[in-house]
């Protein structure tokens, strides 16, 4: 009974000052509340029909710990503060459980990241639950809540200038149709095979069995960042990364611009599944920048093959419309449009920091998907300023896309509130 | 009665000032003969005792060990005014745009391109650790509250100078996406 009256910081010295060369212990988090409405038809702006809203926190606790290790855990909470009662009818994350039940309302959380890492010369191995950055499977951020994985990671230095990678990932949370991450019910574990975004996405019958990816990213050309990568998604595709972005600052300062080629390529146990033959999807992109300032301009062009199948985008979210895609071109709302087959797509963008006024971004954005009559026109603009540590930003976006609003344009704005502790 | 006031008083002016927390959370004993030992410091009660190796036990007063906080100070001054704590001050930004750093001498911002905005974070800023060799600083903005060692939010960034003190790299995001950030500074 008496250590029930330690204080919570009282416990947590106790703890880890039985851990001798522990240091750089730090608690954080976030707490964020997102806000968006449209005027799709029937219906106006603000309208509690067409409008989505949803509260989230994180809180974090990383260390360095003996011994060159270093770890992280990190816990995600959600909930629509009631919202649904006046004002919303949508969240923004964790709707659906994985068993298909409507979770939307429901107070949840989850560990997000749970890991640790390990340097011993050259290499640095990092295992557990974790956010990866990968052309092909990674954490988006854009939502209220990021998708996490299971997974191990091995990074190595040895070469000059050159990072080899190799990962091993065996279950995500990840879901498709642009909720990002999978609710929970009644306790149910949202996480699950790495892979099974996919088969939900593209109706599998359950081939998800994980994933390996190895690559390497170097510097060796001078002032370009080279990447390949390959993934195996095992039972599911094999796919390819390649990527060489130029930065050419020491010869016209604030130029810059990056060439994509992509490559996913159906496994057979898919082709049985769906008793076709499948071709594979191939995309490549192009793009042009230019940072000075606090001005930053980019234009990009994409083009994806028009016989593939499977879009290009992140597989951690089942690669459909709705999952992010790491195309130059992609839009800054309507996801994964410049990914489908037979698609060609621009985008340009502009953005300016008015020092101690707010940040400005415009980007226009337009897909033109040839066979599958998804055409997708989109414009953005975003004004984000901070409070201290209030981060706030205020977006509308104009859509006009062949499968949304029956083919009509409609208006979104969107609110995006974060606190940083 | 007086006999044994007399040494309790002596043992307590003895023992002032004689126990410092240090920042990873040990404690240590200054001895009068120039020599030191690691101790452990429990609570009974109100009471603050100390287990010293040799198997014996002391009661001391609490404001005897001087705080890990006070340490921490004093160590983020001697930072702030080595080459590396000064080279610091003054506004940095990536040469993407994509993160800003702001350094005076008493408030620091960190301010870091999310998908939707920026994340900022603003406040005090202390150094919790230089190696002057590796041109490394360890170094903590906006923090809430401490404890020893534990800190209770803001953000902990991990930077590095180039050579001629002109580029700073942050490693911070080096492990968990591969990102090390290469900022100049700014006038």
């Amino acid at each position: 009974m008496r250590l029930a009256k330690l204080s919570l910081a009282a416990i947590v010295a106790l703890g880890v000052s039985a851990f001798a060369d522990v240091e750089n212990v730090k608690f954080s988090g976030d707490a964020k509340l997102f806000y968006g409405t449209n005027d799709a038809d029937p219906y106006d702006l603000f309208d509690q029909d067409n409008s989505y809203g949803q509260a989230g926190a994180t809180i974090a606790m990383s260390a360095d710990l003996a011994d060159g290790v270093a770890g992280k855990i990190s816990v995600t909470g959600l909930s629509t503060l009631g919202l649904e009662n006046n004002l919303v009818s949508g969240v923004w994350a964790g709707a659906l459980s994985r068993d298909g039940g409507v979770v939307a309302t429901s107070s949840q959380w989850w560990v997000n990241e749970a890991w640790l890492a390990k340097t011993f010369g050259n290499t640095t191995i990092k295992i557990g639950r974790q956010e990866l950055d990968t052309p092909l499977a990674f954490t988006e951020k854009w939502n209220i809540a990021a998708n996490t994985f299971d997974a191990a990671v091995i990074l190595n230095n040895d070469l000059p200038e050159t990072t080899l990678v190799g990962a091993w990932v065996g279950r995500g949370n990840g879901a498709p149709g642009g909720q990002v991450v999978y609710g929970i019910n009644s306790g149910s574990d949202p996480f699950d095979t790495y892979g099974s975004a996919i088969d939900d996405a593209y109706g599998l019958p359950g081939l998800a069995d994980g994933a390996y990816a190895v690559a390497a990213v170097t510097k060796l050309i001078p002032m370009t960042t080279a990447q390949v990568w390959y993934y195996n998604v095992c039972n599911i595709a094999d796919a390819w990364w390649a990527q060489a972005d130029v930065d050419l600052k020491d010869v016209v300062p604030g130029v810059n611009g990056g060439l994509q080629f992509a490559y996913i390529e159906p496994a057979d146990k898919v082709e049985k599944a769906v008793g076709a033959k499948l071709d594979e999807s191939q995309a490549w992109a192009v793009k042009l920048g230019y940072n000075l300032d606090g001005l930053k301009l980019a234009a990009a062009y994409s083009a994806t093959d028009e016989d593939g199948v499977v879009v290009i985008a992140n597989t951690a979210t089942g690669a459909q419309v709705g999952s992010q895609s790491k195309l130059y071109t992609e839009a800054w709302w309507n996801y994964g449009y410049v990914g489908l087959p037979d698609t060609n797509a621009f985008m340009v963008s502009a953005g300016y920091d008015l020092e101690d006024v707010a940040n400005f971004y415009a980007q226009y954005t337009n897909a033109d998907t040839g066979k599958n009559n998804r055409d997708m026109s989109e414009f953005a603009l975003t004004a984000s300023k901070s409070f201290g540590n209030l981060d706030t930003t205020l977006a509308y976006i104009y859509t006009d896309a062949d499968d949304q609003n029956d083919g009509s344009s409609y208006n979104t704005i969107q609110l995006y509130l974060t606190y940083n502790f | 009665m007086r006999r044994a006031l007399l040494p309790l008083l002596l043992i307590s002016l003895l023992s002032a000032d004689s126990y410092v927390t240090l920042d990873n959370g040990k404690t240590v004993h200054l001895k009068d003969d120039g020599t030191w030992e690691e101790v452990k410091v429990i609570k009974k009660g109100e009471k603050e005792i100390v287990l010293k190796n040799d198997g014996t036990w002391e009661e001391i007063n609490p404001k005897d060990v001087e705080s890990a906080n006070i340490i921490t100070n004093k160590a983020d001054e001697k930072f702030k005014s080595t080459p590396l704590g000064k080279a610091l001050l003054g506004k940095w930004v990536s040469d993407d745009g994509d993160e800003y750093l702001i350094f005076t001498p008493t408030t620091a911002t960190l301010k870091i391109r999310q998908e939707r905005g920026f994340r900022t974070f603003t406040g005090k800023w202390r150094i919790e650790k230089l190696d002057e060799k590796e041109r490394s600083l360890t170094v903590n903005i906006a923090e809430g509250a401490r404890l020893g060692f534990v800190t209770f939010g803001g953000a902990m960034r991990k930077l590095r100078f180039s050579e001629d003190l002109q580029t700073l790299y942050d490693e911070s995001e080096k492990l968990s996406n591969m990102r090390v950030y290469r900022l100049h500074k700014v006038r």
